[in-house]
């Protein structure tokens, strides 16, 4: 490695960069000019460099596939569709949200202070009962008690009467939700005894 | 006749009627920051510049640094696609090409990460980079000796094999700086380093380049 008067090798390839992409003030430029006209070891290397970085540089550039503009619109054609149903998406929460958050909020404004108890009133039970039933049914125990409506009367559930004898009497009937599904039958005391 | 595929696609924010449709010509007179404010104006076609307008400096950028063509267009794709999605966030006061280059740059060093973690997917691209038939076609000049052609392809091998021998941080900042002539401010913006960084880094990678290709140059 050569040192001059003015500059060691060292310097010169550590600041090569600066110096070939003039990044150096003119001062210091001429300091690196004169090295390199002196050096013989570092014409080399600016020689091999500048060789190098042309083979590289020459060598032939790539092009895209024809296919690579059509293949991007598809994706982005993607990237929009899902761009939609995110939006769509957070829309719908958004909206299910805020749907659930009024009818909470309505429901305390109305209660007040009170803890948030839904009264949920049902609507009146209605059954045809024949008349001749009922007239039956009168014979029973509560026939005559003029508190027991005649509602309470009213033979239940056929399908479990169809058995004729145990459960073919009257039964407190619970407030019905369903038409289909038999509910449970609270049974009276001494009912079923009568009965057989 | 314009056989040139149309990226025509659903814009997010074109509001049609805000500007007057422009031309694919007057589109091409255009500065990038002109096409990204004309897209997001609604001028669907602007992106299609971008794209026809970057796509092969990019592919070469990523190529020349991760040394997969096959993949270097994948990535190509994936950085219009991530430009797409954020479009509306450039900032017009930056410079629109050293925006995409940052995206292509950083996707280019998770590519080389990955493979660093995964040996035989570098073993695998470093193989189809080597066979013959994934070359670009080359008209060979006549005027050289069979010797001369031969000394020429294998200092192209050489270089090649150089450039892929650098370290990842600086081989990026040496394809920036060599192959797409970004200056030291460009570079440091793209990579995300301070300016003597990318100082620094050059100079590394220009002397290990210098000292791998030295033998075959002297």
């Amino acid at each position: 490695m050569m040192v001059c008067k003015e500059m060691a090798c060292k310097e010169f390839i550590e600041r090569y960069t600066e110096y070939v992409d003039g990044a150096l003030a003119p001062d210091e430029r001429r300091r690196f000019d004169a090295h390199l006209e002196g050096c013989k070891s570092c014409r080399r290397y600016q020689r091999v460099l500048t060789r190098g970085l042309a083979a590289w540089r020459a060598l032939p550039r790539v092009s895209t596939s024809p296919d690579f503009l059509p293949r991007l619109q598809h994706r982005l054609y993607h990237v929009d569709e899902s761009s939609k149903r995110s939006w769509r998406g957070h829309l719908g929460r958004a909206a299910a949200i805020a749907v659930a958050s009024a009818g909470l909020f309505t429901l305390g404004v109305s209660n007040g202070s009170q803890p948030l108890l839904v009264e949920v009133q049902l609507p009146p039970v209605m059954a045809d009962v024949p008349t001749e039933t009922v007239a039956e049914s009168r014979g029973s125990r509560f026939a005559d008690d003029p508190s027991v409506p005649d509602w309470f009367l009213v033979p239940f559930a056929p399908a479990l009467d169809d058995g004729g004898g145990l459960f073919g009497s009257t039964y407190a009937v619970p407030i019905a939700t369903s038409d289909s599904i038999p509910l449970p039958v609270e049974r009276r005391s001494g009912q079923l005894d009568e009965s057989r | 006749m314009d056989t040139k595929p149309n990226l025509e696609v659903t814009s997010r924010y074109a509001t049609p009627g805000e500007m007057e449709p422009l031309g694919r010509g007057e589109l091409k007179r255009l500065e990038d920051a002109e096409l990204v404010t004309q897209y997001l104006g609604g001028q669907r076609f602007a992106f299609n510049e971008i794209a026809e307008r970057y796509q092969d400096r990019l592919l070469n950028f990523i190529y020349r640094t991760i040394g997969d063509r096959d993949r270097a267009e994948d990535l190509v794709q994936e950085t219009f696609v991530r430009v797409y999605r954020h479009l509306h966030r450039f900032d017009p006061a930056r410079k629109f090409s050293t925006w995409i280059y940052t995206i292509a740059s950083n996707l280019a060093k998770n590519e080389l990460r990955n493979r660093a973690r995964n040996p035989l997917v570098l073993f695998h691209s470093l193989r189809k980079s080597w066979e013959a038939d994934h070359r670009p076609l080359e008209f060979e000049d006549t005027a050289y000796r069979p010797d001369d052609l031969f000394r020429k392809r294998r200092v192209r091998e050489q270089v090649e094999a150089a450039v892929a021998e650098l370290p990842e941080h600086h081989r990026v900042v040496f394809v920036l700086r060599e192959l797409e002539g970004k200056s030291y401010e460009e570079i440091s913006e793209i990579t995300g380093v301070t300016l003597g960084t990318v100082k620094s880094r050059l100079n590394r990678a220009r002397n290990r380049f210098a000292c791998i290709i030295a033998p075959m140059l002297d």
